[in-house]
């Protein structure tokens, strides 16, 4: 015998509450389970109220069907959240890749490379930025570049 | 007498991985002044610079697989071996020796929930499928236990054996060829002499092995990151295995 039912997780699809998202389960004759994802309108394009609507209501409850929109709401938003803190991370991520190269490059400056100045050296590995990366090369390379001079100047 | 400790960091067969690897050396030292660390390197690559801050340097042959050879010639008991693309950023690297407890050898871990970032993790074995579990970005090992000292030398030797198309067991897809984690896999999985080894993971493993690629809102440390890793840069594939 075939048998049909609507799921229990239906929502609101508009806050007016004048269309239901469902799931209707049908099971044929023979067994066969099929089952439609369905947005039922309270009532049709003349005005008159959709019996199936009424059936999706009473069949699951009003109560229900409030609950479900509110969880669904809740858990979009959490998700919402979330997938703008990945993309954020992942941004952020690819940003300090960056830095890492561009700081590899400074490091290529023989400058900077052989400086012994380790805390000025430290601070330029540990900026967060490019614009940190650039002062604290410019300041390593000026003063190699005084060192180098009094060298000279005491020859 | 107290066993000695130091760092390994191995830079071989891509001139990157020098740089990679003066810069970890650094970095290191940055927060670890008395740090001993020993660079093995290719003669081609070795400049000045990095032969002064390193403690003692080792000529390696140019083997993509070379961080092997260098983990076996550890000069030191207790050897934290660190792949070359990774930078210190905390000062609890000098608490690295604590790790260790009674394992021979501590890795870091693969897991299902970090595996959007991994290539290749499962595979087909002639017993059913399995997975590896040990990430070898990282590796504290204790050099004095005899055990320990010929493990490191048959994963080198395996592997060097595997990649040349020398050795290869029977029911496995050849592609798992190119992974040093076969080989510590078939090791550590297969190998009887080795069923003792006490392999451990490093707590909070993320803080010792964190890899750019993971997604931070997802994948992250209890504690602050102390090593991270490059691996997945720009300049590669995106994926860390």
């Amino acid at each position: 015998m075939s048998t049909r039912r609507w799921l229990e997780n239906a929502f609101w699809e508009t806050s007016e509450k004048k269309m239901v998202n469902c799931i209707l389960e049908l099971v044929d004759d023979i067994g066969r389970n099929h089952r439609q994802v369905m947005k039922i309108s309270k009532y049709d394009s003349e005005g008159n109220e959709n019996p199936d609507f009424s059936e999706v209501v009473t069949s699951i409850g009003f109560d229900v069907i409030d609950k479900n929109t509110e969880e669904r709401r809740t858990r979009k938003k959490a998700e919402a959240e979330e997938k703008k803190q990945r993309q954020l991370e992942h941004a952020k991520a690819r940003k300090l890749e960056q830095l890492f190269e561009y700081k590899l490059e400074a490091f290529e400056v023989e400058e900077i490379k052989n400086t012994k100045n380790r805390p000025l050296k430290s601070k330029l590995r540990r900026a967060k930025n490019k614009f940190e990366v650039d002062i604290y090369a410019m300041m390593i390379i000026m003063e190699e570049m005084k060192r180098k001079e009094e060298e000279n100047g005491e020859d | 007498m107290e066993k000695t400790k130091g760092f390994v960091i191995v830079a071989s067969h891509k001139p990157n991985f020098y740089k990679y690897a003066v810069n970890l050396m650094e970095s290191i030292l940055d927060f670890y002044p008395e740090a001993k660390i020993t660079l093995v390197t290719e003669d081609r690559f070795l400049e000045p610079h990095g032969e002064e801050i390193a403690d003692q340097v080792l000529i390696c042959e140019d083997h993509y697989r070379a961080k092997l050879w260098g983990m076996a010639k550890s000069p030191y008991d207790l050897t934290m071996y660190i792949d070359a693309d990774m930078e210190c950023e905390h000062e609890d690297i000098i608490t690295v020796w604590e790790q260790l407890g009674d394992n021979d050898v501590m890795f870091s871990a693969l897991t299902d929930d970090r595996s959007y970032v991994y290539s290749q993790r499962d595979f087909d074995t002639p017993e059913g499928k399995t997975k590896f579990t040990l990430c070898g970005g990282v590796c504290l090992y204790d050099m004095t236990k005899p055990i320990v000292k010929e493990f490191m030398w048959d994963w080198w030797e395996l592997t060097r054996e595997q990649m040349a198309g020398n050795w290869w067991p029977a029911g496995y897809d050849k592609s798992l060829n190119r992974w040093d984690q076969f080989s510590l896999w078939w090791l550590t999985e297969r190998e009887s002499k080795y069923k003792d080894l006490k392999i451990g993971i490093f707590e909070d493993d993320l803080r010792w092995n964190y890899y750019n690629v993971f997604n931070f809102a997802r994948t992250k440390p209890e504690g602050e990151i102390i090593l991270r890793h490059y691996s997945g840069g720009i300049k590669k594939d995106g994926y860390i295995l």
